[in-house]
């Protein structure tokens, strides 16, 4: 036959009745459980619990059903029991209790499996996403975040640029120093791409050794003024005095003109094309 | 109703030309813990009452886990609310963790808040030896954070009814909307570590307005060496230790702390 415990709790706290089964529970007599207050028997964290969670509701709604605390016994163990309060107009509670060991256990496994599984979905998330190497968005998530990013700045009837960056002649970097090398200076190049990032503006790593800019809500003479302030920084700081500099396509969307991301890409391509013919190390500004 | 207004569900009521009273909830409810306080204050203040974001009927689309992850996001509530109406010369009456959380809006806008009534207070929950004792261990509140993780489904299965049901629950929703006291179980959750494993003893000496302390003599979230340790480490204040039990005493003993913050007010 089911059994649970009883517990008549005054308005200051105090136990004023409790059944056999909580005796039992506590490993104590009726007698010296009556009189002595109820966070007693509770766990520390039990006690704040039942202050900010349970009380609180109680006192507005008169029933608080099914809440998961934890009962201590005379031996300080922590037994976990699930308790059904209720308030009347007399300012006494009633309390019942009862243990719920294999609820607990099986409530546990679930969220530990529950973390385990968010943790492993936002590994996931991040390989799917973004560049193994550098930490920068890979090519899909660009696309994906930047034609957001382009709905908005249409919304606003303002306009952003696409900077597409190259490292020049970094397969000579790779040949004379190594691949180990060569993965050292694009993690630099990233991270000087990244220095002076606005919240909106997205950074990418798009192919070996290319890198996409998407600078939100810029006019053409701001988007080449960073620009060529990214190619000088690249240009002055060398990686341990490996240095490189960087060619640089820039294609602005104008504000009302709808132009697609890849259609941007296309434009700021062709413009880095004429950097590197034009002599590497310097910005072109596509023309559209 | 201006954005401030909804976002953090404001009701200011009383009398217009009055003091102004800011009432600020704890940990785990919302502005309605306050109403049986509430008729006495309107008869002689302008009482100001609000939901922190992700509380009672506040907008939860405004909610940001990492803006309300530490106490500074839940000052700024209280920031913008006094910028949004133009007050001055405010009184909060702050329960709980909003002792702290008003501290942090005082030191930041020190012309705005006149002074602050703390009730049921406590600036670390931790014990740091050897001098200072919050009264529970890190275990302990770890501890707390299972038990909110386990808890979550009774939780949800009680907000359950109110958020499914078509347009006849519009109604219910609105009239019970006011008798919420729960929060979502993530917006609590991220409540309770930033208010109990945070350590703000540094505020306290920093605190520039008179402060009032009322305090349970037994406070299973507070104890008395706690209420001590205040008292002692802030400039200007007074503390009274009210013979109760409990940790909400403007719920459970509302009558009897009402001619201490009366008296203080003035």
């Amino acid at each position: 036959m089911f059994s649970s415990g009883h517990l008549i709790v005054s308005a200051s706290r105090k136990i004023i009745f409790c059944n056999q089964y909580v005796a039992d529970l506590r490993g104590a007599a009726k007698h010296e459980i009556v009189d002595t207050s109820i966070s007693g028997y509770f766990s520390k964290a039990s006690n704040i619990f039942i202050d900010s969670y349970i009380y609180p509701l109680l006192l507005r709604e008169s029933v608080v059903q099914e809440s998961q605390i934890a009962f201590i016994n005379i031996m300080s163990k922590k037994i976990p029991v699930v308790v059904n309060v209720k308030s009347s107009s007399s300012g006494n509670s009633f309390w019942s209790v009862y243990t719920c060991e294999n609820r607990d256990i099986l409530q546990t496994e679930l969220l530990s499996a529950k973390k385990h599984l968010e943790k492993q979905a936002q590994a996931l998330f991040l390989m799917a996403t973004t560049d193994a190497l550098t930490g920068l968005l890979n090519r899909r998530e660009f696309l994906n975040q930047a034609n957001k990013v382009a709905h908005q700045v249409e919304r606003n009837k303002s306009s952003f640029a696409l900077l597409f960056i190259d490292v020049d002649f970094f397969k000579q970097v790779n040949d004379s120093f190594g691949h180990q090398v060569g993965d050292s200076v694009l993690v630099h190049v990233a991270n000087m791409l990244c220095e002076g990032r606005r919240i909106n503006d997205l950074v990418a790593r798009v192919g070996g050794e290319e890198f996409v800019l998407l600078l939100a809500d810029i006019d053409e003479d701001s988007a080449f003024f960073l620009a060529e302030t990214i190619r000088e920084r690249i240009q002055k700081n060398a990686l341990d005095h490996v240095s490189v500099t960087v060619s640089i396509g820039l294609a602005i969307s104008h504000k009302g003109c709808k132009l697609s991301v890849e259609t941007l890409l296309d434009l700021s391509d062709q413009a880095l094309y004429r950097s590197k013919s034009g002599g590497r190390n310097r910005t072109t500004i596509a023309d559209n | 109703m201006s954005s401030v207004e909804v976002r953090n569900n404001v009701k200011i009521s009383g009398i217009n030309d009055a003091p102004t009273l800011m009432l600020a909830h704890g940990f785990g409810c919302d502005q309605n813990t306050w109403r049986f306080k509430l008729p006495q204050l309107q008869k002689c203040y302008r009482v100001v009452m609000f939901d922190y974001v992700g509380s009672g009927n506040s907008s939860v689309d405004q909610y940001s886990v990492e803006k309300y992850s530490t106490l500074e996001g839940y000052a700024n509530d209280i920031k913008d609310i006094i910028d949004e109406f133009d007050l001055t010369n405010v009184t909060i009456i702050a329960h709980s963790v909003s002792s702290m959380i008003a501290a942090i809006a005082v030191i930041d806008i020190p012309d705005k808040i006149k002074s602050i009534v703390m009730v049921c207070p406590s600036p670390c929950f931790l014990d740091i030896p050897p001098d200072y004792f919050g009264g529970f261990e890190r275990s302990d509140l770890e501890e707390l954070i299972d038990l909110m993780d386990k808890n979550y489904i009774g939780w949800a299965n009680y907000l359950a009814p109110l958020v499914m049901g078509g347009a006849n629950s519009q109604a219910l929703i609105s009239e019970l909307s006011g008798s919420f006291c729960s929060t979502d179980p993530l917006v609590a959750k991220t409540f309770a570590q930033a208010t109990f494993f945070s350590d703000h003893r540094s505020l306290l000496p920093k605190i520039p307005c008179k402060v009032l302390i009322l305090q349970s003599s037994s406070d299973a979230l507070a104890s008395l060496s706690v209420g001590e340790y205040m008292s002692q480490n802030i400039a200007h204040c007074d503390l009274v230790v009210v013979n109760a039990e409990g940790h909400c005493l403007h719920m459970t003993h509302h009558q009897t702390i009402s001619p201490r913050i009366l008296a203080f007010i003035e």
